[in-house]
């Protein structure tokens, strides 16, 4: 599944009709944004079939409070939150920690290093060395890309403690990915 | 650029090469219909009584709220004890003149207050005390205790009050105190450190045992109960029920006027020196601050009538306003009159009126407290 890019008009047109129980409206929403829920919320439980349920689940709870979403331009960030929400309960229910069950990998070639020096298991590993709600800050600023400002409501904080939660968490993950 | 900021950038573009594996094979329309099908949007009728899945047009809400509200307002009038704000009369509380006091003098005993309230605070069974005073009520050093109205204010005990654990109470040594017999009342003010006023009404039941009434609702908020205290020797009242707190002992008269559901209870503290032929009298209005405000506003009076009802001039007239009314303490009055003929009888009408009901009728309060300065 790729994600199909929506504009700010068609955004706004969509959740309009969407609200108003338009299917097909809600599918160009669903068809939009599906992917980075699902990816927001791998980087949180760190297995793709939980993410998988938890976006989905997600999107039942977008369908029914969609009316709630005041401001259009928000959407994204608005679902990815759901999706986050939804991985770390998906993550409490199943008492699963799969990140952190990738212990053993082959070691790379050194042809094979990637460009930033991080690979998927050091990546994975340190995340699932941060509590769940530290991973969900990390996904939607790294992964849904959300700026401070956007994560700001989204976590209860203002843009200024976002930034110093994120470095934070930015210094923990460079000591733990042995980057210092 | 920083390291930090080389190490962010390259720590984003880690992730999105990690999750860029990931993928999904969602069909967005099958599974949007799925959605829209087990959860329908209804409007109307349909969503008031659908509680799940229904697109209720807001406003639609607000009215169902309100009037659910305004039903439930209107069935609980008659539960609760305030009562219908168009039922309030305006007149409240044609006073009775209370019976003229026998001058008697009780007997006098330094000690007697004290071993009273050694009674009244239990100060052998710290233990007890706790129970009564919840552990964050935390009274100031020093409070009064307004008992036995007898000569002039400075010679009523002034007891000393300290915080549970560190128990001291104390009454200054005053000469000629009044030792409370049983069943007399007297009152208590205490200032707690968390701000505000407390008061109590002490009394003296006829087993001799002192009986502490405390009003909760004059409480601060940090002032709690303990769970489950029992109180074996002290009774809690709510302003609510305190309809009268009469005394009429020796050469005092203590009476509470009315109770309505805005003004908890007026007392009044009334006293006579023989020496001088002077009365004093003390008056408390207790606002009831929980169910609004009571202002300055209000016009108070207080005259002072001879033997034969011809109003007196005064001697001294003054309000003393101690406390904030609007934060529900206390307000009172300090009159004091010379009898202008040899029976020494002279009566003070105190008038309370309070205007400020918002478009009602305004509230009036009239006590009359009887004196007899004539010689014992």
């Amino acid at each position: 599944m790729t994600s199909l890019a929506l504009d700010s008009a068609a955004i706004a047109s969509s959740v309009e009709r969407a609200i108003a129980g338009d299917q097909l409206a809600f599918a160009r929403i669903v068809g939009a944004y599906h992917l980075d829920l699902v990816r927001v919320a791998f980087v949180i439980c760190g297995d793709e079939s939980l993410a998988e349920d938890a976006a989905q689940a997600a999107w039942w709870i977008a369908w029914r409070k969609l009316r709630s979403l005041h401001d259009r331009d928000c959407l994204k960030p608005w679902l990815v939150a759901i999706a986050a929400n939804e991985a770390r309960k998906a993550l409490r229910r199943e008492h699963r920690h799969p990140v952190l069950q990738i212990e053993i990998a082959a070691r790379p070639s050194p042809d094979a290093d990637p460009p930033d020096g991080i690979d998927h298991i050091d990546l994975a590993n340190a995340l699932g060395h941060l509590k769940p709600e530290d991973r969900a800050l990390v996904a939607l600023r790294y992964a849904a890309d959300l700026d401070s400002s956007e994560l700001a409501p989204l976590v209860g904080l203002s843009p200024s403690g976002v930034r110093t939660r994120l470095s934070r968490l930015l210094d923990r993950l460079r000591e733990d990915l042995g980057d210092d | 650029m920083t390291d930090r900021d080389a190490f962010e950038a390259r720590f984003h573009s880690a992730v999105h090469r990690y999750i860029g594996s990931v993928s999904s094979d969602l069909e967005p329309v099958e599974f949007a219909h799925r959605i829209a099908e087990a959860e329908p949007r209804q409007r109307g009728f349909g969503a008031i009584v659908r509680w799940r899945g229904v697109a209720v047009p807001q406003l639609a809400w607000v009215f169902l709220l309100l009037a659910a509200l305004l039903a439930l307002t209107v069935a609980a009038l008659p539960l609760v004890g305030s009562k219908p704000a168009w039922k309030v009369e305006g007149v409240v509380s044609p006073v009775a003149p209370v019976p003229w006091p026998a001058w008697e003098p009780a007997s006098y005993a330094d000690t007697a207050l004290v071993d009273r309230v050694n009674e009244i605070f239990n100060l052998h069974d710290a233990a007890a005390l706790e129970e009564v005073w919840s552990d964050d009520l935390v009274f100031t050093v020093e409070g009064e205790v307004y008992g036995g109205l007898e000569g002039l204010r400075e010679n009523m005990p002034t007891v000393h009050l300290a915080r549970v654990g560190d128990v001291t109470v104390t009454v200054e040594p005053v000469p000629g105190l009044w030792a409370p017999p049983a069943g007399s009342r007297f009152l208590a003010f205490v200032e707690s450190t968390a701000g505000g006023l407390r008061d109590l009404v002490l009394e003296v039941n006829d087993e001799d045992r002192v009986v502490v009434f405390y009003n909760d609702k004059h409480k601060q908020p940090s002032e709690r109960a303990r769970e489950g205290y029992s109180r074996p020797d002290f009774t809690r009242i709510s302003s609510d029920e305190v309809k009268s707190v009469g005394m009429a002992v020796g050469s005092e008269a203590l009476l509470t006027i009315v109770e309505t559901d805005r003004v908890g209870a007026s007392d009044m503290a009334g006293c006579q020196d023989p020496a001088d032929g002077s009365a004093y009298v003390f008056l408390h209005l207790r606002v009831e601050a929980a169910r609004g405000s009571f202002s300055d506003a209000a016009s108070d009076s207080v005259q002072i009538l001879g033997p034969g009802g011809e109003r007196l001039e005064p001697v001294s007239c003054q309000r003393e306003p101690a406390f904030q009314l609007d934060t529900g303490a206390w307000d009172g009055w300090i009159a004091v009159a010379a009898p202008t003929d040899a029976t020494g009888r002279l009566s003070l009408v105190y008038r309370h009126v309070n205007d400020t009901q918002g478009g009602q009728k305004p509230e009036v309060y009239e006590a009359l407290i009887p004196f007899d300065l004539s010689p014992g």
